[in-house]
């Protein structure tokens, strides 16, 4: 399944994207730079990494941000209204996750 | 009897009557603190404010006995705990504390806690201040992209993370299994309401 199907799919979702770490980009994008820059992602995930965190959740007046590391080399990005409840969004990111997985 | 061995602080011995249906009467060394059903009734020494203040000052030996209780007033353990410890024990130096927390191995559901004011620790149980300064760099980066911030969650194979903001005042607590997360979150959340008391005491 492409991040554009999952989208379609997610209609809450306001942005996904796979971040490649290697290559420093987003292999695949769905408006995610609109919310969260190359250097962004990467500096959060180093600061992820140091406190030995894998998930991040982090909720905000209009937007939720949640990204999933996904073994060494990518990320799984995504932006969801603050208004759907916290384990909501967290739950659709583990699907999403999970649906990548498959495809 | 309900004995309980160990090098054990009043906090640790609360924890686990937290959970225990039953009559429990802690006795120390100067007082005795009433338990029904993971609730404090009553405390030898004065009210429930004089009991969370004895609670995060006390360290020494502590025996529990299954006993009928008094009953004169209603606070939950888990308050109580929450409460305690941000207050810094009267007498004792933050190295005194540290070392005594560090002695005692915390269970696998509390973890640690910390209050931050500004770039100012005010508050901490079970963790060292540069790894507060770690969760406040990850809180920061994530500020700068999510337009006021107030929660942010982390979860890792140790454990779990909760940061909320309140005013000027970032809450964090860490349990260090993910199926507490809930539990974390709601600790942290209820912290919220004894921030601004907690914090008058402290400054």
């Amino acid at each position: 399944m492409s991040i554009g199907e999952l989208k379609s799919r997610y209609k809450d979702i306001l942005a996904i994207g796979i971040f490649d770490r290697k290559a420093r980009k987003y292999v695949e994008d769905v408006d995610m730079t609109e919310f969260l820059s190359t250097g962004q992602i990467e500096d959060l995930l180093i600061r992820m990494e140091k406190l030995n965190m894998n998930e991040l959740i982090a909720v905000g007046k209009s937007i939720t941000l949640l990204i999933l590391s996904i073994g060494p080399e990518r990320a799984l990005t995504c932006v969801a209204p603050s208004d759907r409840p916290f384990g909501f969004c967290r739950e659709m990111l583990h699907r999403i996750a999970e649906k990548l997985g498959q495809s | 009897m309900l004995e309980i061995k160990g090098d054990l602080s009043l906090l640790d011995t609360l924890q686990m009557l937290k959970v225990l249906e039953g009559s429990y009467v802690i006795k120390t060394e100067d007082a005795e603190i009433h338990v029904k059903d993971g609730t404090i009734t009553w405390f030898s020494r004065g009210d429930s404010e004089d009991c969370i203040r004895y609670v995060a000052s006390y360290r020494g030996k502590v025996q529990v006995e299954t006993a009928s209780v008094m009953e004169e007033f209603s606070l939950p353990i888990e308050d109580a705990i929450l409460q305690a410890v941000f207050l810094s024990p009267s007498g004792q130096t933050r190295e005194e504390v540290t070392e005594v927390e560090e002695s005692t191995c915390p269970t696998p559901e509390t973890g640690w806690f910390a209050l931050v004011m500004g770039d100012r620790i005010i508050g901490s149980q079970n963790v060292r201040d540069e790894k507060i300064k770690e969760v406040m760099q990850l809180w920061e980066s994530a500020g700068k992209i999510v337009e006021g911030l107030s929660e942010l969650m982390c979860t890792g194979k140790g454990g779990a993370l909760y940061i909320m903001r309140e005013g000027d005042t970032v809450l964090m607590g860490y349990c260090m299994e993910k199926r507490f997360l809930g539990i974390i979150r709601q600790s942290v959340r209820r912290l919220k309401k004894h921030v601004h008391r907690g914090t008058k005491k402290q400054v």
